[in-house]
């Protein structure tokens, strides 16, 4: 909470700045972005059984749009009363983020804006055990391991400041659509790597990322 | 005014976001069952017929109905079997009604796990008060669609 203070802050901060220089003349370098999301293996810490990696890669075209490919891999264990079930692989979103700020001043590494993205998640499934009881008795079944490919898109909109120089932080808060998976009705996934948890038609996502910029020269 | 677009934006991805939180209870439907209606050929305009017990055959101390008017009954089936039978006691007449089915297997959702389908492939039964049954949809899934109609 007190990050995302410091964050709001430094944008109010950055864009009183750049209104008393509107006159100047702007150089927004390309740029390449390294990050990482810091979230997953927080809440990993907190709830074992839900692990999340992914990086930020992204190429600053100009000041408003950004090229951006987020990779990651996800880790996914349930267990309740009538079954177990376990999934884990890789997916990769790719998209844009658009810079919606029209600040024309120092720092241009600031950014709040929306993104879009199509990610693809390639993991594996299983459900090593579950039981089904009714009038007629108890059925003991399992849902063998099987590769299952999804694919999504992505709304999101968020917030990065720039805290130390070439070094942002920021939040984004994220809508995800699934389009299709491979595993059909019967073994319809709990959870996509890159998604989440599937519950109802939208899943929600949140992100807060560590990224370094680092300018290209020219 | 741009910042207020934004925010706009930010705030309807927030608003959608959060509407998708969904409890960890099962709120939905999860067992399928055959709908069966009764019906009576005497008396087409009957809304139930009287005095009928239903169980599964062998399951006489677990009774589904007991002597009861009724014009729907829910009959369950079971994943690991292909067929049961059900006992059918219409006042003094008794019929015997096996059901022949495949089941195909559903994840409902994380909340309330697996549940179980069926499509009907054969209904045999007896005839001493049943006339005959008819198969009006041959899918089984959670819900009141009607899937026989027994007449009597």
């Amino acid at each position: 909470m007190r990050k995302t203070f410091v964050l709001f802050f430094s944008l109010l901060a950055a864009s009183n700045q750049v209104r008393a220089q509107e006159n100047d003349t702007i150089v927004v370098p390309s740029t390449l972005e390294i990050g990482i999301e810091l979230s997953g293996p927080l809440i990993y810490f907190a709830d074992s059984s839900l692990f999340n990696l992914e990086m930020r890669l992204a190429y600053r075209l100009n000041r408003k749009y950004h090229l951006v490919a987020e990779p990651g891999i996800g880790r996914y264990s349930y267990s309740q009363y009538n079954y177990s079930y376990k999934s884990g692989g890789f997916f990769l979103r790719v998209g844009a983020d658009i810079n919606l700020m029209r600040t024309k001043g120092d720092p241009v590494n600031h950014f709040a804006g929306l993104g879009l993205r199509y990610g693809i998640a390639l993991f594996s499934q299983e459900t090593p055990s579950a039981s089904w009881s009714g009038y007629w008795g108890e059925h003991s079944f399992s849902v063998d391991p099987r590769f299952v490919h999804a694919h999504f898109l992505e709304v999101s909109g968020g917030v990065r400041g720039e805290v130390v120089k070439n070094i942002v932080i920021g939040w984004s808060i994220r809508a995800r659509v699934l389009l299709y998976q491979s595993a059909g009705s019967g073994a319809r996934p709990a959870m996509i790597p890159g998604i989440g948890t599937l519950s109802k038609s939208i899943s929600p996502g949140f992100s807060y990322h560590l990224i370094w910029i680092i300018p290209l020269p020219g | 005014m741009p910042a207020l677009r934004y925010i706009s934006v930010l705030a309807a991805i927030a608003m959608a976001v959060l509407s998708s939180c969904s409890s960890d209870s099962c709120e939905e439907p999860v067992d399928a069952f055959i709908n069966l209606s009764l019906r009576s050929d005497t008396d087409p305009d009957a809304e139930a017929i009287d005095s009928v017990t239903v169980y599964g055959a062998g399951m006489e101390e677990f009774l589904l109905y007991d002597t009861l008017s009724l014009s729907n009954i829910e009959l369950p089936l079971f994943p690991g079997s292909e067929s049961v039978s059900y006992i059918i006691r219409h006042g003094s007449f008794t019929d015997t009604v096996l059901i022949s089915y495949t089941s195909e297997l559903q994840f409902i959702s994380k909340a309330c796990g697996y549940s179980f389908f069926y499509t009907i492939r054969e209904v045999n039964y007896t005839t001493n008060s049943i006339n005959r049954i008819l198969v009006i949809n041959d899918y089984i899934t959670p819900g009141y669609e009607e899937n026989l109609r027994a007449f009597f």
